[in-house]
């Protein structure tokens, strides 16, 4: 077993969104099963974090996330949710090299900027992600309900390369607020950032908002997948 | 994995809930089937085991159950079943039901089609679609068999179900079954409908709910009829909670909204304001024929017992006859409103004898559920994912039959409970 990766942040922010199965599908690979919220409904987060410590420093980052089906029967703990990063950004080469070294994560490969900034009365938090020659990403804003509690949650992250299909077991702690008011915003902006990234039919108002604070993301391992021996078959 | 670890891995059990039990894969069924019971063995411990406890008397304003702790609890105030006209457990329902039984039997012994169709059943369609003011009616054997006959009867792959995002989990089985694609709308939102079916072509149905059946509001349904009609849209309204209770005549909620002729296809059940069991439809004859050979959740069931559709009709004849008890239901509706207002409970956008005590607070409704036991009253919470996440509830029901005096105790014990437990108010 690999020794235990911590990533300690200041400020994690979620936001969930319904999308199409269909589209939702053709992100993900085979052997790996959307979860939906509804028929034919799935779900995809934006998660902005800003790491205050990790093996490579502090850097931030953005994670595109489908919501996938946990594999059971290989962790001693049940997860709380598993998801499938469909692309993540970092704001350096070094935390790009480090995340797909050891976990395999997915990235853009340009450095970006998170620039979080909360309203005056702190009930809401914007994070604006920019690449490094100043082009707005996107922007996410959500809320928190005013109730923090103390939360731990057990993940399972798939990860995909030309080298084969991963499990990674993860785990998040932190003060936590979340709802489902419907009340946040995400504005996608025109950038190649989305290039390769199909969201047709994706709803931008958040299906839940997830706020952490003082959190601390901790990579416990990562497992190679076994080949399928279902049929599972994507309908892309 | 030891079964001890296993165990200890779901304590507390509120880290988890229902929601993370649906979905696993991996190479045993098991795997998800063994996590989930012994989530379930420290959630029933933990607080679960309020649910699904036996009653051992008719679903009255007052009741007793066998706890599942192995407690006998008499003389509750009953605030959870569905019993708004108090017709479950009439003399008159009873008696009918009872001659029916010595009449028929017990069962129906066949479908419809061929052995089951009883003259009961005729009667009470015929009652029902009189009642409804519609050319024809058909019966199921529950709501649940009606919303799933109904909408996989009509809708087939290449059409769209829109469905408003609160719908009941028999509409959207209905239209998983009709492999129709389904679309979700924001709740009550007819904008949002209108963006949707703007993106649609095709054969389309809108379906709606009179009453939402974990909030107590009425569906929008003027604008949803507008944008409805104006995209072409077919729409069914499911009036479970609101047939024989909202409307002038007991018709339901497109009756309030004098819209009964603008909604195409009308559903309802038997299980609530009447007490008994069974779901029907209603609407014009065509519409009728064409369920009674493609709704399979009918032609393949068994019938309603003749002896719940002679009790069913008894309810219905007796509470069209005696409109003063559904007034009766909405004078108690008004006063328990506002005493719970005057009191601060936040009762979310109820309008109707649904009404949602909110407490928004998964940790605490369970132990507030036991609290209500203790001061004699029965009241279920729900919780996630049954509600949304943050949106823990008590989910109350008015009856006909409670008196002013039980209604007062009520406000006076939520609105006590709610601030022992710390839960804001809106004073």
């Amino acid at each position: 077993m690999q020794e235990i990766v911590q990533y300690p942040f200041t400020t994690g922010i979620n936001a969930i969104f319904e999308i199409p199965t269909q589209t939702a599908r053709r992100l993900m690979p085979k052997g790996i099963e959307t979860v939906e919220s509804n028929h034919g409904v799935s779900l995809i987060g934006f998660t902005l974090f800003d790491f205050s410590e990790s093996p490579v420093g502090p850097y931030q980052e953005l994670v595109v996330s489908l919501y996938a089906v946990p594999r059971l029967g290989i962790m001693e703990q049940h997860p709380h949710a598993a998801v499938y990063p469909v692309v993540v950004a970092s704001s350096c080469q070094e935390a790009r090299d480090h995340a797909i070294d050891l976990w395999r994560l997915p990235h853009f490969m340009e450095d970006i900027t998170i620039e979080f900034s909360a309203s005056p009365d702190g009930s809401t938090m914007t994070g604006t992600v920019r690449c490094h020659k100043g082009e707005v990403i996107l922007d996410l804003t959500l809320s928190h309900t005013g109730s923090w509690k103390p939360t731990y949650q057990l993940y399972q992250s798939f990860q995909h390369d030309e080298t084969g299909t991963y499990i990674g077991v993860m785990d998040m702690r932190g003060m936590l607020s979340e709802h489902e008011e419907n009340t946040g915003t995400l504005r996608l902006h025109e950038h190649r950032f989305f290039d390769h990234l199909d969201l047709s039919g994706m709803d931008t108002l958040p299906f839940r908002e997830m706020w952490m604070r003082e959190g601390v993301e901790s990579y416990h391992e990562l497992l190679a997948m076994e080949k399928p021996k279902s049929n599972l078959q994507h309908s892309s | 994995m030891s079964t001890e670890t296993a165990t200890n891995a779901f304590v507390p059990f509120t880290k988890y809930d229902f929601s993370n039990f649906y979905f696993g894969s991996g190479n045993d069924v098991y795997d998800t089937i063994r996590s989930y019971s012994q989530w379930y063995e420290e959630a029933f411990a933990g607080g679960y085991h309020i649910y699904r406890e036996p009653f051992t008397s008719a679903p009255g304003t007052t009741i007793s159950i066998h706890s599942n702790q192995g407690k006998h609890l008499e003389g509750l105030l009953n605030f959870s079943s569905y019993n708004y006209l108090g017709m479950a457990a009439s003399p008159i329902v009873k008696e009918a039901a009872a001659a029916a039984l010595d009449k028929y039997g017990l069962g129906a012994s066949g479908g419809p089609n061929l052995s089951g169709m009883f003259e009961i059943h005729r009667e009470l369609e015929a009652a029902v679609a009189d009642f409804k003011k519609k050319e024809a009616c058909t019966t199921f054997n529950s709501g649940y068999a009606a919303n799933l006959g109904i909408i996989s009867g009509i809708m087939r792959s290449g059409d769209t179900v829109f469905l408003d995002q609160f719908s009941h989990a028999s509409i959207i089985d209905g239209a998983i079954l009709s492999k129709a694609q389904t679309i979700f709308f924001r709740h009550n939102n007819a904008t949002d409908l209108e963006r949707k079916l703007a993106a649609a072509g095709g054969r389309k149905l809108v379906v709606v709910e009179g009453v939402y059946s974990m909030d107590g509001d009425y569906c929008n349904l003027p604008d949803i009829v507008e944008v409805a009609k104006r995209h072409g849209a077919r729409i069914m309204i499911d009036e479970a909670h609101s047939a024989f209770v909202c409307g002038e005549n007991g018709r339901g909620v497109a009756e309030h909204y004098g819209l009964e002729d603008s909604v195409d296809f009308h559903m309802g059940t038997f299980s609530k304001a009447l007490g008994g069991i069974g779901g029907y439809a209603c609407g014009d004859r065509q519409f009728i024929q064409y369920l009674e050979a493609y709704a399979r959740s009918r032609f393949f069931s068994c019938t309603l017992p003749p002896c719940v559709s002679a009790g069913v009709l008894a309810a219905l004849d007796y509470t069209a006859a005696n409109p003063e008890i559904r007034l009766q239901l909405w004078h108690n509706v008004a006063y328990l409103q506002n005493r719970l207002k005057e009191e601060g409970v936040d009762i979310g956008n109820s309008v109707s004898q649904v009404m949602p005590i909110m407490v928004y607070d998964d940790a605490k409704v369970f132990s507030m559920a036991e609290r209500f036991r203790e001061e004699g009253i029965f009241l279920q919470p729900v919780t996630y994912p049954a509600v949304s996440k943050g949106k823990a509830r008590f989910r109350l029901s008015v009856s006909a039959l409670h008196t002013i005096e039980q209604l007062e105790y009520a406000a006076k014990t939520i609105s006590s409970i709610l601030a022992e437990f710390n839960i804001p108010c809106k004073k």
